[in-house]
């Protein structure tokens, strides 16, 4: 495969037609260049920098609804990719990236050091792109630059609030293994490409074809352990989970509340757009490779939501105990990744990078609303009272009994009881894996033992608020935090009543360009929604 | 084509003239113990600056290396950005931070001997596995890529990274003034 | 002497990610721990370039320019924050630092 230049002499200038697929992330970046310029218009920047990229964010999520899913597909000689997950996923990010903005306002808009604000919002704006991008990467490069763009803002907004001692802390060690991880990774690309001589994952010649007719070897499972352990970084996958509390507790709240699903959600989304190129190149059959990329993920999967949960049992910290629930959540997604291969169960023409991403992009969606208002509950409590120690959240029933209301609703959702949408999030995971049949089954149990598990911690939480009693004083939030808090239970009761639509848009939006291509064409040229 | 490159770069088409075997094989050597040794120079080293030092070596070494490549754009970079800029920018943390440049710290034994046995693993496998998939011979090399042509693969196919790793940078100089800028104290 | 071959790159790149990581896992200090993930990215860049001339196309060398690019960002965010923990508590060992636990 032979990439050399294709006209030497003629540099290349992407017209429109290229670019117009991409108007989210330029309008990010242009947000980027007018947050920096703001504080020379304004006296005192923050809260203007913060109109300023909420404006920006704003015009992108438009942009990505006017654009829409762009049907051609592969951009700027096939680096990139403009596909319906990609779109759906950047969607995602926009809206939550808008809650995360909001919640600033309403929580550490006030204490934030004058002046502070064009760095925290060029750095937000930064990993955001970063994040989007990673939903579109086609090649190694891409992939590597989206990772990359999307950590180093995310290590300096860890470490965000310098006179915190277990912040600065807190970015240390996830800039420690930030790059020792990034590294690790990029070495197993190095081999990817010394294998198979490109650097593009799908298409004719592409990594994944390539891998399906020469099978595998050890240098490939080098390299998609070291992949996996770069991704894991991202995802808090077990193994390498142990930034994750410590940088949420360390890190103002929004920061938490941001990592928790942005850069989770872009990780898994990448993760499952290499892993299915790989597996459709191979017609989901159980081949040897494909076999056990399943079983490692499956296994990732139920180990990942395990420790979490259990070690959420002790947490005294509601932004501890929230990043170990993000971290079982992660793993019960990362379940979903593992189907790889068809199980007897499944009839040959179901589509499983379809049926999978259908899955996780709900969950997504969810899970978003979930953390928002938990992270948003939390944020308001911390700025009234100054604490985030769970047992000081006694009598919130009576101090504060709209922010309890939300709270318990986000709680709830995030065990996975009903009337709230967590509740078939987590049904869709069990279908989904019980359609696979096989070992699935044990994953199945294992994510229902922890929905189990989860219960107690989070109940306990329910329970401090409504049944222990204290003294204190009511508390009156910051309205626009309220509001969002609101708002995200709402759209949790919401998507449980319109579930079926909801679905329907989530399978509307679950194809990968390439990977499933018949499909992808077949469902954007007759735009009917699949059964 | 060829001959515009040439015209425009014809220290890179001299510098590309691939040295006769046996040469060639000594400097390899010569380039790969410098890197090699200097790197469990950093690894070993007690002495902060030392270990900076040494990376300068190591770092020196891979760039000859890069030239035995035929890579000498990246052979150039490395030395002039890498050992010139990165390393001096690292030497200044090294003397902002350290007062007392020996910070002595041993690392218990069992630690030591996990790192080295999972590393020594790790090395094993690699070398085996790439002793077995990739062939023994030398390949054959019809013709060197020029300067010229890697501006043009920079600033054609891989347009789009180059200009996200400029936003990219820009993000990050913003974050590491950030980081390091000094301020009175108050919020303690 | 035998010709060179790709897995004689190969095998110093090897080397010095190896070299890189068994320092990283072993040293308490937050600056050499640094250097060792700056060394772990020379032996990811030898690899590159020695593919990139195995299979004759320019990727690996373009490739190699954005991880250099990319590791100097590292280098510049994690000196950023050394000097920044050094002014908190006037030292560089890992262990000094362990606010926050389980």
């Amino acid at each position: 495969m032979n990439t050399l230049p294709v006209a030497i002499g003629l540099p290349y200038v992407p017209d429109w037609g290229q670019l117009r697929a991409f108007a989210p992330e330029l309008w990010l970046i242009a947000a980027i260049v007018a947050v920096l310029l703001t504080p020379f218009f304004v006296k005192k920047p923050n809260a203007a920098c913060g109109w300023v990229a909420l404006v920006g964010l704003l015009a992108a999520l438009v942009s990505v609804f006017v654009v829409g899913v762009d049907g051609t597909g592969e951009h700027f000689r096939g680096l990139m990719v403009a596909d319906p997950v990609s779109v759906f996923w950047k969607g995602l990010l926009l809206m939550f990236v808008i809650g995360i903005v909001l919640m600033w306002f309403s929580t550490t808009a006030p204490t934030m050091h004058q002046g502070d604000g064009p760095e925290f919002f060029t750095l937000l704006l930064g990993a955001t792109l970063g994040m989007s991008l990673m939903a579109s990467t086609s090649n190694l490069l891409m992939l590597v630059i989206a990772v990359e763009l999307a950590s180093l803002p995310s290590y300096v907004l860890a470490g965000f609030r310098k006179t915190h001692l277990a912040g600065a802390e807190a970015s240390l060690k996830y800039i420690l293994f930030g790059a020792a991880t990034s590294s690790i990774m990029v070495y197993g690309l190095s081999m990817l490409y010394g294998l198979y001589g490109t650097l593009q994952i799908d298409g004719p010649g592409g990594l994944a074809q390539q891998i399906a007719t020469s099978g595998g070897s050890a240098l490939l499972w080098m390299a998609i352990f070291s992949l996996i352990v770069g991704l894991g970084f991202k995802i808090s996958a077990v193994p390498f989970h142990f930034w994750c509390p410590d940088v949420f507790e360390g890190a103002s709240i929004e920061v938490s509340a941001f990592l928790s699903v942005a850069s989770k959600g872009a990780g898994l989304v990448l993760l499952m757009r290499v892993m299915m190129s790989f597996a459709s190149a191979q017609a989901y059959e159980s081949t040897p490779l494909l076999n056990h990329l399943a079983v490692l993920l499956g296994v990732l999967g139920a180990i990942t939501a395990t420790v979490g949960n259990t070690a959420a049992f002790v947490q005294r910290n509601i932004k501890r105990l929230l990043a170990y629930s993000s971290i079982a959540h992660a793993g019960y997604m990362l379940c979903i990744v593992s189907l790889l291969v068809r199980g007897p169960a499944v009839k040959a023409d179901l589509d499983l990078a379809s049926t999978a991403a259908q899955v996780v992009l709900f969950y997504l969606a969810v899970y978003l609303f979930m953390n928002l208002g938990a992270f948003t509950v939390a944020g308001l409590i911390e700025r009234e009272t100054g604490t985030e120690r769970i047992a000081d959240y006694a009598g919130m029933g009576r101090r504060s009994p709209l922010m309890a209301f939300c709270l318990s609703a986000c709680l709830f959702s995030l065990v996975g009881l009903p009337p709230f949408a967590g509740f078939v999030a987590k049904v869709n995971v069990f279908w989904a894996l019980m359609q696979n049949g096989s070992w699935w089954w044990w994953l199945v149990g294992v994510i229902g033992v922890n929905t189990v598990l989860s219960l107690y911690y989070y109940v306990r939480v329910i329970k401090v608020m409504y049944l222990d009693d204290s003294s204190s004083a009511p508390i009156w939030p910051h309205p626009l935090g309220a509001g969002v808090a609101v708002v995200c239970a709402a759209i949790l009761v919401f998507m449980l009543i319109a579930f079926g639509p909801i679905n329907r848009l989530a399978g509307h939006y679950s194809h990968f360009y390439g990977v499933d291509q018949t499909t992808f064409t077949a469902e954007f040229s007759s735009s009917q929604p699949p059964p | 084509m060829e001959d515009d490159a040439m015209m425009i770069f014809p220290l890179a088409q001299t510098i590309a003239q691939p040295p006769d075997a046996a040469a060639s094989t000594g400097l390899f050597y010569l380039f790969a113990i410098l890197a090699g040794a200097s790197a469990l120079g950093v690894v070993l080293s007690r002495n902060i600056v030392r270990t900076a030092v040494f990376l300068l070596f190591t770092l020196a070494g891979v760039a000859g290396l890069y030239f035995l490549l035929d890579a000498e754009f990246l052979a150039a970079v490395q030395l002039v950005v890498y050992a010139g800029g990165t390393l001096v920018l690292i030497i200044f943390g090294v003397m902002l931070t350290s007062k007392s440049p020996g910070i002595r710290y041993e690392p218990k034994i069992v630690e030591v001997a996990v790192a080295i046995g999972v590393s020594v693993v790790v090395a094993a496998a690699l070398v085996m596995a790439i002793v077995r998939q990739f062939p023994a011979e030398p390949a054959s090399i019809e013709r060197h890529p020029t300067i010229a042509e890697l501006g043009q693969v920079l600033l054609g196919d891989y347009l789009i990274p180059f200009e996200l790793i400029s936003v990219l940078l820009l993000v990050v100089m913003i974050g590491a003034a950030y980081l390091a800028k000094a301020r009175r104290r108050g919020g303690k | 002497m035998t010709e060179l071959a790709l897995q004689h790159y190969l095998g110093v790149g090897a080397i010095l990610f190896v070299i890189g990581l068994i320092g990283f896992m072993t040293r308490r200090n937050l600056i050499v721990m640094f250097l060792c993930t700056e060394l772990m990215f020379q032996g990811v860049a030898i690899n590159l370039i020695a593919f990139g001339r195995y299979h004759q196309n320019l990727a690996g060398q373009a490739f190699t320019v954005f991880v250099l690019v990319i590791a100097a960002a590292e280098a510049s965010l994690a000196l950023g924050l050394v000097v920044l923990l050094f002014r908190q508590k006037n030292t560089l060992d890992a262990d000094a630092w362990r606010e926050l636990r389980g």
